[in-house]
């Protein structure tokens, strides 16, 4: 399969996340603005996207540590296609609490 | 509590808060100055963010996969940092040991 396809896949999960888990979002929310408060001029609306940037690329960052574990652990000198796969499944499983609302509202 | 008495009441959760805040806010630099600038690059500046944060990086790149972009794995290390802020104040907070979220502004 073309690697920009296990991206889009990658991508689109941690999207997924990122919007309608609304239990990391608001926690987020709650830290952003204390903590990153000086980048985004106390907009709200440029608030909420920085936290909900802010999970999406955790769930992408985190489904990616066993994919990182997987090409230490064989040695291998850079990302296969099953490290990608690993990398793909990891963030399709964090985005699995959010799925119900993606299908609810949709895009 | 005065902004004075709560650095002096909470500095084991200041000190710390604002290493993270301006590593976080140096690979942020780093991500914008790798636009412009070569990954080679003599200017002083470019020079000091790399110096600065690239232990970070190397420790990002560990639990990373090998095919992230160098400019990926910079803005992956801002998250990392941003992350490692709010649990080290939530983990804080559940011992009722750091200031609340309004006093965590760095």
């Amino acid at each position: 399969m073309n690697r920009n396809f296990y991206f889009i896949g990658i991508a689109f999960f941690g999207m997924i996340n990122g919007i309608f888990n609304q239990l990391w979002l608001i926690f987020a929310l709650l830290y952003v603005k204390p903590l990153a408060g000086p980048l985004l001029f106390g907009s709200v609306s440029l608030t909420l996207m920085f936290a909900s940037l802010m999970v999406s690329t955790a769930t992408v960052i985190v489904g990616g540590i066993p994919a990182a574990i997987y090409e230490r652990a064989t040695g291998a000198s850079e990302s296969n296609n099953v490290s990608l796969w690993i990398w793909l499944a990891g963030t399709a499983l964090l985005a699995l609490p959010a799925v119900g609302n993606f299908l609810q509202i949709g895009l | 509590m005065g902004t004075s008495s709560s650095l002096a009441a909470y500095w084991y959760f200041h000190l710390p808060n604002f290493v993270l805040a301006a590593l976080m806010y140096t690979m942020l630099g780093r991500v914008l100055l790798g636009l412009m600038v070569d990954a080679d690059s003599p200017n002083y500046i470019w020079r000091f963010f790399c110096r600065v944060t690239d232990p970070v990086v190397a420790v990002v790149a560990l639990v990373t996969p090998k095919i992230t972009a160098p400019v990926l794995l910079w803005l992956f290390g801002f998250v990392w940092l941003f992350w490692l802020r709010v649990g080290f104040h939530y983990t804080l907070l559940l011992f009722n040991l750091a200031p609340r979220v309004g006093g965590a502004a760095s």
